[in-house]
């Protein structure tokens, strides 16, 4: 649980963090402004595993990099908030929060009324407003699909459920053909574009023609449509980059670099750096609406 | 919808009712078996042999022929792709693929059905072959049942109902050929040819109906009029091929005129198909011109289901009017 005034802090700081892991990877993929001045070891981002040389010089789509992170935050003996890791490439998990919420309101009716708990529903179609924000194209439909590497995925039930809750596409790479640096869906009636991939695979698989040649899951191609602006991922491709654990430890510095935005350190890194995706287990957190 | 979609719930269905199809010729017959004398019951399980697959693949697991065996290779045997486990668990994999297609009650009923029939063994269906039967047909049926009530009636509902009627046509087709060069050898009226003509039926769900339509006339060229173009009953051939065209006139319905036209190709062989039959003059058919006539109808069928997959499943890559050069340009040289 979460009282309202820790989590209007927490979410400031959250909101903070967000806009600071976005801008570094601008940086980094743009003007690397950041690595001249030393601010973080440039030889640690550009070496790092997920670093991706195809995205230097590209412009994403509204300047977004990370449309959907996931930052692990835990407690500490004293109550202060620390961040365990934060989650770039292609985090999931908040399908549980989802499905938790639903069990846990069953169980609970009486106190989610006494506290005044705050609802989390409304994110598959925040998600969705987000995406088609993200649109390279200016209609009033833009095409969103989630993209999966297919049902033997560990993560399928969540891009199944999302898929769902926003009324969207799921598709496989197999699906999906560029032609002329467009992306299309391969239907019953022929080619039908799209302009937003909501991707859930890895960079390293998503285009044999730029990453892994071994790729099935990918889409032949992606990557020049991409880089024709025809079509926007989400995330952009690039993004570990920003949660590599070395980079980790240079969030609080970016944070003081953020043009206008707040200097102080909202969240304290810890000293322990632990991959919290394999804890298994996941339970409901309650955002309270009043002080309890 | 998707290509892959459309195939996945079109298979999804087939499998489903190959699995009821088999099931119900296996039961059929090994039924009939019990009480026939022993070397006809042995001639008989070799007739199903050959009729339900590769009599080869048959013999390589197996020195005998008779109930237990080929229970055991058409109910669960892992040598044999086209058990009746093996079809459940094809369908249910195409479910899994396109679950966020289908509904929730589709996928929850297959998946139990899956699990009913996984584990079964031989015994399972020598023990009571009625029993195993039931299951799976009860387990299709309400599968067709559970699709109507809960799943949207859009395209990949079609495609879904294609798939159905489609196979089902088929085994109608393959049931008929069985039996019949050796039920028209016999004399109408014999209690030999009466057998057969009944576990004909039956093996086709068709026995009651019939009954009901002949009253006593009990004949080779009245059971294969009504198996081949009766308009009512739902597994006669006819009937599925009204339903698969039914079917199909609903794919592309609300495609728009943005759409690429609606394939001309299988509505074309599906109607010809249909008329055929419809105006079909038994008379042509019946005696040695039948089994050629039942190969073509199997050919045809097929052609129809190779030119749905050309059209619908594969990709084509037609670019839609008005995004893209090539298209265009495709359009000027046309002029």
């Amino acid at each position: 649980m979460v009282p309202r005034g820790e989590w209007e802090r927490l979410e400031r700081g959250l909101v903070q963090r967000v806009t600071a892991l976005n801008l570094f990877l601008a940086d980094v993929y743009g003007a690397q402004r950041i690595l001249r001045e030393g601010k973080v070891d440039a030889e640690l981002v550009l070496a790092a595993r997920h670093f991706r040389r195809e995205m230097v010089g590209l412009e994403v789509p509204g300047g977004v990099y990370a449309h959907v992170i996931g930052t692990d935050i835990v407690r500490d003996g004293h109550g202060e908030y620390l961040v365990l890791e934060d989650n770039l490439r292609t985090p999931s998990g908040v399908s549980y929060v989802l499905e938790n919420r639903q069990a846990m309101k069953r169980v609970f009716s009486g106190l989610f009324a006494r506290y005044g708990v705050m609802p989390v529903e409304h994110y598959p179609n925040e998600l969705l407003k987000a995406l088609r924000a993200s649109a390279p194209v200016d209609h009033a439909e833009p095409r969103v699909v989630l993209l999966t590497p297919g049902v033997f995925n560990s993560a399928y039930f969540e891009h199944s459920f999302l898929a769902r809750q926003m009324g969207v596409e799921i598709v496989e790479g197999r699906d999906l053909v560029a032609h002329d640096n467009r992306i299309y869906t391969r239907t019953t009636h022929g080619l039908s574009p799209v302009d937003v991939i909501y991707r859930r695979v890895d960079d390293d698989f998503l285009d044999p023609l730029a990453f892994r040649k071994d790729s099935f899951l990918g889409v032949p191609g992606l990557m020049n449509a991409y880089r024709a602006g025809h079509v926007a991922l989400a995330n952009a491709v690039g993004t570990g980059v920003a949660d590599d654990k070395a980079v980790y430890a240079y969030v609080p510095e970016m944070i003081t670099i953020v043009p206008g935005g707040l200097t102080r350190v909202a969240l304290r890194a810890g000293s322990l750096v632990v991959n919290s995706s394999q804890g298994g287990g996941s339970k409901d957190t309650w955002v309270l609406g009043k002080e309890a | 919808m998707l290509s892959r979609v459309a195939e996945s719930v079109h298979w999804m269905a087939r499998y489903v009712e190959r699995a009821e199809d088999l099931t119900r010729v296996l039961a059929v017959h090994s039924l009939a078996f019990l009480d026939a004398p022993g070397r006809d019951a042995e001639r008989g399980f070799r007739a199903l042999v050959s009729f339900l697959g590769d009599e080869e693949a048959f013999a390589a697991h197996f020195d005998r022929c008779d109930g237990r065996t080929v229970s055991e290779y058409f109910v669960c045997h892992a040598g044999n792709p086209s058990s009746v486990a093996a079809s459940i668990a094809r369908a249910r994999e195409n479910a899994r693929a396109v679950r966020e297609q289908i509904s929730s009650e589709m996928w929850e009923h297959l998946n139990r059905l899956y699990f009913a029939v996984k584990d079964a063994g031989p015994e399972d269906f020598v023990q009571a072959p009625y029993e195993f039967y039931r299951r799976v047909r009860d387990g299709s049926q309400a599968f067709q049942g559970i699709t109507h009530a809960t799943m949207t009636h859009n395209e990949a509902y079609y495609f879904l109902q294609l798939g159905k009627h489609l196979e089902r046509a088929g085994q109608t087709v393959r049931v008929l050929g069985m039996r019949y060069a050796a039920v028209s050898a016999l004399e109408d009226g014999t209690p030999g040819a009466t057998l057969e003509l009944i576990a004909m039926l039956k093996a086709c769900s068709a026995f009651e109906p019939f009954r009901r339509v002949a009253g006593s006339d009990l004949t080779t060229a009245r059971v294969a009029e009504f198996l081949l173009v009766n308009r009512q009953f739902p597994r006669a051939v006819l009937f599925c091929l009204k339903s698969c065209a039914e079917a199909l006139s609903h794919i592309g319905e609300g495609a728009g005129p943005a759409a690429p036209s609606r394939p001309e190709r299988p509505r074309q062989l599906l109607g010809r198909l249909c008329a055929d039959l419809e105006f079909l003059d038994l008379r042509d058919v019946l005696g040695p011109a039948m089994q050629p006539f039942l190969d073509g109808l199997l050919q045809r069928l097929q052609l129809f289901a190779d030119e749905l997959a050309r059209n619908y499943f594969s990709t084509r890559l037609v670019l839609p009017r008005g995004r893209g050069g090539h298209a265009s340009q495709e359009e000027q040289q046309q002029q």
